[in-house]
């Protein structure tokens, strides 16, 4: 026998064993078996001692959650191996006619719907679509002819479609009974749906996907299907698809290569982050929270990942200062800052 | 990282010199979007340098595009591999439903070994594969096991010791 078979069928026996010893009940004969298996040859222990080391690796792992991500993490890359177009450049939109967008704070009192700070709020529209606002965010919803327009002031949202969001819900709104296309354009109720921010335009394409505004610019991520994205001041239109997420400026539009610098998770109430700087963390906390919350230069660029609920910031603080060489310091309820321990 | 001889970093620099751009329009084609082909692209040549099977291939190419397009491809699928665990694992996350903090070495041995154990179970059927995980991972009986996956007990041995066996002729490859 050559020496590569010899290892390939030590390989064979040796997992064969294994599937008997992980067995819910083992004879002593069996295990007896197994010992003198194990002493006929060095070939049968080296193959035992790769079962050590698989054990060990799968052993570093959180079981079930291991499980589970695995799984779904199997699905995922089926999608992602199918849909590998990402970011295609659709067609020339013309110029959009935008009135003049100042913000001012007294536009908020005219915002149809509103969150403070620390607050999410969930809607459903009259098109049948789900909106949620996520924490201090103001939207103003104004149905303009055959179209549903969500003005997003500040803050972040997250918008299902009609179709999306009864699919989600398991239910249908009575007057929107799942029409087919054409008897849907003969009903006067059922309108196109747009988001428009001072950086430009979102056409959702039957989907669901995230806004949140900047100063600067407009950030979308989209968790189904694809919207149409058009900046103000050009006449490009881009599609962005499920599972990828793009920055909008008034005059460009740039694909985030990561996104997973993205929580894409707050619609379930948490913040979830993957080797965040600890500043940026702390950041985005502070956005659930009202008064003052700051990390100090000597701790900002510690790594750190985790799930956080945002509707306990407090809590979401302690974790943290379990898991990283920190302390949190409240100087009042308002004030509270982060620190080398 | 192997020793590489310089016969073999002359042959890179020609085969970067020569489809560089051939590939990055390869994966231009596959992923259309710019950024992300020319990331692919240089990270295909960094698996070159760094594999030794490739090393000592790349001295010898009758066919260096198809070569190449072999590599990128297995780039292309462990970087879907890694983003899409690394979303499936956060979502676990988010589930919980206390607050978990996760220092980035955790983070990052935790992803490595999910694309490892993904990678190794990568060929096995479903069942198999499902009830490896169910035992290793999760501790589950056989019986239990068997009633989850609706076969016998002695299918479920059968599939522990077909993966185990996978598993550690991956490991072999690997060492070689």
């Amino acid at each position: 026998m050559t020496q590569l078979s010899e290892k390939k069928q030590a390989i064979r026996e040796a997992a064969g064993w294994y599937a008997v010893l992980c067995a819910d009940e083992v004879s002593d004969q069996e295990r007896q078996n197994h010992e003198c298996w194990l002493e006929a040859s060095t070939a049968n222990q080296q193959a035992w001692q790769q079962i050590g080391r698989l054990q060990q690796q799968m052993g570093g792992l959180p079981g079930q959650h291991a499980h589970q991500a695995l799984q779904l993490g199997r699905e995922y890359q089926l999608d992602r191996r199918q849909v590998l177009s990402i970011l295609a450049l659709v067609s020339g939109g013309g110029v959009l006619a935008w009135s003049g967008w100042q913000y001012t704070p007294l536009q908020d009192l005219t915002a149809t719907y509103r969150t403070g700070k620390g607050e999410q709020l969930t809607q459903r529209l009259s098109d049948g679509s789900e909106l949620i606002l996520n924490t201090d965010t103001a939207v103003d919803i104004e149905p303009v002819g055959q179209v549903l327009r969500i003005r997003l002031r500040r803050g972040e949202i997250q918008v299902s479609t009609g179709t999306h969001a009864d699919k989600q819900a398991g239910q249908v709104a009575s007057d929107l009974s799942t029409p087919t296309l054409s008897s849907a354009q003969t009903l006067s109720s059922v309108k196109t749906l747009v988001v428009e921010t001072p950086h430009g335009q979102i056409t959702p394409l039957g989907t669901r996907f995230m806004v949140r505004q900047f100063d600067h610019w407009t950030r979308v991520s989209v968790l189904e299907h694809s919207v149409r994205l058009n900046p103000v001041q050009s006449n490009q239109s881009f599609k962005l698809q499920q599972g990828q997420s793009a920055q909008m400026t008034a005059t460009a539009i740039e694909a985030l290569s990561d996104d997973t610098g993205i929580n894409l998770h707050w619609p379930e109430g948490m913040l979830v982050v993957s080797d965040w700087r600890l500043e940026r963390l702390i950041q985005e906390l502070g956005r659930y929270r009202s008064g003052v919350l700051r990390c100090s230069p000597e701790v900002a660029g510690l790594k750190i990942s985790g799930a956080y609920p945002v509707t306990d910031t407090d809590r979401a603080l302690a974790a943290i200062a379990r898991a990283l060489p920190v302390t949190i310091q409240s100087v009042t309820p308002f004030w509270v800052s982060v620190h080398g321990a | 990282m192997p020793t590489r001889t310089s016969a073999s970093d002359t042959a890179l620099t020609e085969l970067y010199r020569e489809h560089h751009p051939w590939l990055l329009q390869w994966l231009y084609k596959k992923l259309d979007c710019s950024w992300q082909s020319a990331d692919m692209a240089q990270d295909t040549f960094v698996r070159l340098m760094t594999s030794s099977a490739c090393q000592s291939q790349i001295q010898q190419l009758n066919q260096p595009r198809s070569f190449l397009a072999t590599v990128a491809r297995r780039v292309l699928i462990d970087h879907f591999r890694r983003k899409s665990l690394e979303q499936a694992w956060l979502e676990q996350l988010a589930a919980k439903p206390e607050p978990l903090a996760i220092s980035a070495e955790e983070q990052t041995l935790i992803l490595e070994t999910l694309c490892r154990i993904d990678d190794m179970l990568e060929d096995l059927g479903d069942k198999v594969r499902q009830a490896f995980l169910m035992s290793q991972l999760e501790g589950m009986k056989y019986a239990e096991i068997a009633q989850a996956l609706d076969v016998s007990v002695s299918s479920v041995k059968k599939y522990m010791a077909r993966a185990t066996e996978h598993c550690l002729l991956f490991m072999l490859e690997e060492m070689d």
